[in-house]
């Protein structure tokens, strides 16, 4: 048993947060009148106890005991939902997830809930007087919902005849909905547990409840029976009053298992549908294709340069595959935003709440898919846009009064897929940046003189947001001014080769749109030559190429420009920029880059050539070089560095 | 050569290390912490890196950075030539070439034969990066610290 325990461990850790996220969640749903909520926190609570117990951590069992308890008070309507319930049963919540974690690093749930289990208790000793009312309601309930009854008797020489009992009933639960087990955990737990104990569920089909049953170890035998419908009075009270039907509960049930994907005991067929893979391997994979990519560059360089036409076939049929078997792997790779976004409903929630404000909270597109890493890396600015948000762009209600808006702030965090980006959209209707307060702040900080602060346009005043060492309130809040700035949210975006855009009206709400390439790991590039150094430049920047002559070159006040098509576009001369001192051709080629809508020519030698790449990070004393987003190896082995365009001309040129 | 090696193996701890030089000095570094040891290949510049990072190489498919010894205790650099040997040393998860003039030997040291620098030595500027002195018969050899001489904090600071 004790093997099994250990293997088990890392699932439940991982299932135990999965449920968490989903209690949150339901929470807030609770909160804001949607009363379907209560049964899925009453069966994520029950489901957790469950698993808690099968494993042995006592306090968590507990916990989750009493929270389920305090749930089934506010199913039953003795206990209001009031913000003051909730906000003490998140704080379980959250005792919950601090256990999970002690469990993960020491494998104990030793951590004092007393205070939270004591405010539980308060909440339900108020009505105490009803206490026994409640009893009768849940086990009509229970029994009113069934429709068919299980009666296992185990082995007699079972050693552990509880934890069996659960393994049955977890079993069970993977293909019908538990409403009553006979005698119940606790007393299973009691050393005259005979081994027979009764089920009662509610499921379609007996037959699929037998199949699962004969396949479970050291039951001695057991009897299925089919209930009669029993469509009592009281039963339908309940359900009017809760909103609940038969047949969607069923799906509501099961919709939570797919949510939980791999269960702690797995349902038989479920197996085939998905299983789960170790992250690092995953990134492992990736590189492995990586390198398969850059050795199929190889293999084509070899056979153009002896001129092998068997062997430019042979590649080019292991290209297909090595195309389909990257797209397959990105494809796998590929998570959906609800990972990230769903943390935002409890931390708006608690921040609005914290700060007196009133926040409407929605989210759409909550199924769009990102690759993991990119996703992972946003996931911290976003956290900052959205407090942000609350904390600096939804005003007080007083204030939206005084203003002639509701009273409630509505935030709308969106993201949705367009051509070949993923869009990721935060929206306020809250006071909006003041432009003149921002130039203001700005020249204050010295980071545009007076002058510059003139010449800007209104949309560059707002970009400033993003410049590194602005914030535009008075005091860092505890909210806000935690460290990460808005500026680390305009890099981050900018390293993963998206971009940032505001867009704001003073007292009408302020807009960011985050663009987002879907993955990051293989790109597409122009590798131009600068003297003897080659360099990747992503194509996704590049908008033309062109040759460039003497005539085409413009300097004004010191700073040269290229002439293109009529317009004059700033010039980057990457051999200054990066020291190159080789001789120079007599005819160049600019590359025209748009970085924050803005066009800028990149002067290089020559274009080599076209290449898919594979971005290697640059670590240590190079992570944070500007410039670089990475490099790549090339077919014949060399490395090559891959421009950021973004970081690269940010330089003082352009501050 | 060989006799030191094993003379110095009878002592109750000891430390296998890598012997090289930069220009006249002997350097040590403990064994376990390197890698392997190449001879410089193709290296790749990387722009606006700080002036001892020589540059990137392709070390079996893995990028490697390459930190020139000399430049980064503040010594005169030296160019390439056939006895210039690149140390690839594993530190904090990442993989990092020194490259130094030559690589001698591998010697056993008794850490009872280390021994710290004295405060008014380290305390120098060009000496930060030393850890100790082993005593070997046929003279001194200064340890080197990794901690002190790839740590990023330490390069934030030299900024």
């Amino acid at each position: 048993m004790e093997g099994d325990m250990e293997e088990y461990k890392q699932e439940f850790i991982q299932e135990a947060r999965e449920y968490l996220d989903l209690m949150n969640q339901n929470f807030i749903k609770l909160e804001n009148g949607d009363l379907n909520a209560i049964n899925e926190i009453f069966r994520v609570a029950h489901t957790i106890k469950g698993m808690a117990g099968f494993m042995g951590y006592k306090n968590l069992e507990e916990l989750c005991h009493k929270l389920e308890s305090a749930m089934g008070k506010v199913r039953d309507g003795e206990i209001e939902i009031t913000s003051e319930i909730v906000d003490v049963m998140l704080k379980a919540v959250d005792a919950i997830e601090e256990m999970i974690n002690k469990i993960e690093e020491e494998d104990s749930d030793d951590i004092n809930v007393s205070d939270i289990i004591s405010d539980l208790s308060e909440f339900m000793q108020e009505k105490k007087d009803k206490e026994q009312v409640r009893e009768v309601d849940l086990s009509k309930e229970s029994f009113g919902n069934a429709n068919i009854r299980v009666d296992v008797y185990l082995s007699e020489d079972c050693i552990m005849k509880s934890v069996r009992a659960a393994l049955v009933v977890e079993n069970l639960s993977e293909v019908s909905e538990i409403l009553a087990v006979i005698p119940d955990e606790n007393d299973m737990e009691k050393e005259d547990f005979d081994g027979h104990f009764t089920v009662f569920i509610k499921a379609p089909d007996v037959s699929k409840i037998e199949d699962v049953m004969s396949k479970i170890a050291e039951v001695d035998r057991f009897e299925v029976s089919l209930l009669e419908e029993q469509k009592t009075e009281v039963k339908g009270e309940i359900e009017a009053g809760e909103v609940r039907e038969g047949e969607t509960e069923w799906d509501k049930a099961k919709e939570v298992k797919e949510e939980g994907r791999g269960k702690l005991l797995k349902k038989k067929d479920r197996k085939f549908e998905s299983i789960r893979v170790n992250i690092a391997q995953l990134d492992t994979i990736m590189n492995l294709v990586g390198e398969l990519v850059i050795s199929k560059g190889r293999l084509l360089q070899i056979a153009t340069e002896y001129d092998i036409p068997e062997l430019k076939e042979a590649v080019s049929i292991m290209d297909k595959s090595i195309t389909s078997l990257q797209d397959e792997i990105m494809q796998i790779r590929m998570v959906k935003v609800e990972r990230v976004f769903n943390k935002f409903p409890r931390m708006v929630r608690d921040l609005a709440r914290k700060l007196g404000k009133k926040v409407e909270f929605v989210m759409e597109g909550l199924d769009t898919e990102l690759d993991r890493t990119v996703l992972d890396e946003i996931s911290d600015p976003l956290i900052h846009l959205v407090r942000n948000a609350v904390d600096h762009g939804i005003e007080s209600p007083e204030e939206r009064k005084a203003a002639g808006k509701s009273e409630v702030g509505r935030i709308r965090l969106a993201a949705w897929r367009e051509k070949n980006n993923i869009i990721i959209e935060l929206e306020d209707d809250g006071r909006g940046l003041d432009v003149e307060k921002i130039k203001q702040k700005a020249v204050e900080k010295g980071i545009i003189t007076p002058a510059e602060a003139e010449s800007m346009s209104e949309d560059e005043l707002k970009m400033l947001i993003f410049a590194p060492g602005f914030s535009t309130k008075d005091k860092a809040t505890e909210i806000s001014g935690r460290g990460v700035g808005m500026d680390v949210v305009k890099t981050t975006v900018e390293k993963l080769g998206g971009s940032v855009r505001i867009s704001s009206k003073k007292g009408e709400g302020t807009k960011i749109r985050i663009h987002l390439p879907p993955t990051v790991a293989i790109i597409k590039s122009l590798l131009v030559k600068v003297g003897h150094e080659t360099y990747a430049i992503p194509i996704s920047s590049v908008i033309e190429a062109l040759y460039v002559t003497e005539d085409n070159w413009k300097v004004i006040h010191g700073n040269p420009f290229l002439i293109v098509r009529g317009k004059l576009v700033p010039a980057f001369k990457l051999r200054d920029l990066f020291n190159v001192v080789d001789g120079k051709p007599e005819r160049e080629v600019g590359i025209i880059v748009e970085r924050e809508g803005e066009r800028y020519a990149l002067i290089a030698d020559t274009i080599a050539e076209q290449q898919e790449i594979v971005i290697k990070p640059l670590t240590g004393y190079l992570a944070k070089i500007r410039g670089f987003s990475g490099v790549t190896i090339l077919g014949d082995g060399r490395v090559v560095p891959i421009l950021d365009i973004s970081s690269l001309l940010g330089g003082d040129r352009l501050a | 050569m060989q006799s030191g090696s094993v003379q110095t193996l009878k002592g109750d701890e000891t430390v296998q290390v890598i012997v090289f030089n930069l220009g006249d000095e002997r350097y040590g570094v403990d064994i376990s912490q390197v890698r392997e040891i190449i001879r410089p290949t193709q290296i790749t510049r990387i722009p606006n890196a700080p002036d001892f990072v020589e540059g990137v190489i392709n070390l079996r498919g893995q990028i490697t950075t390459i930190i020139n010894l000399r430049k980064r205790f503040g010594m005169e650099p030296k160019p390439i030539d056939n006895n210039t040997r690149i140390i690839v040393v594993e530190f904090e998860n990442a993989v990092i070439g020194m490259m130094v003039d030559t690589v001698n030997e591998v010697k056993y040291l008794s850490v009872s034969d280390i021994e710290a620098l004295p405060n008014i030595i380290t305390a120098r500027e060009e000496a930060k990066f030393l850890k100790g002195v082993g005593k070997l018969p046929d003279g001194l050899l200064i340890m080197i610290d990794l901690n002190k001489v790839l740590s990023e904090d330490e390069v934030e600071r030299l900024k």
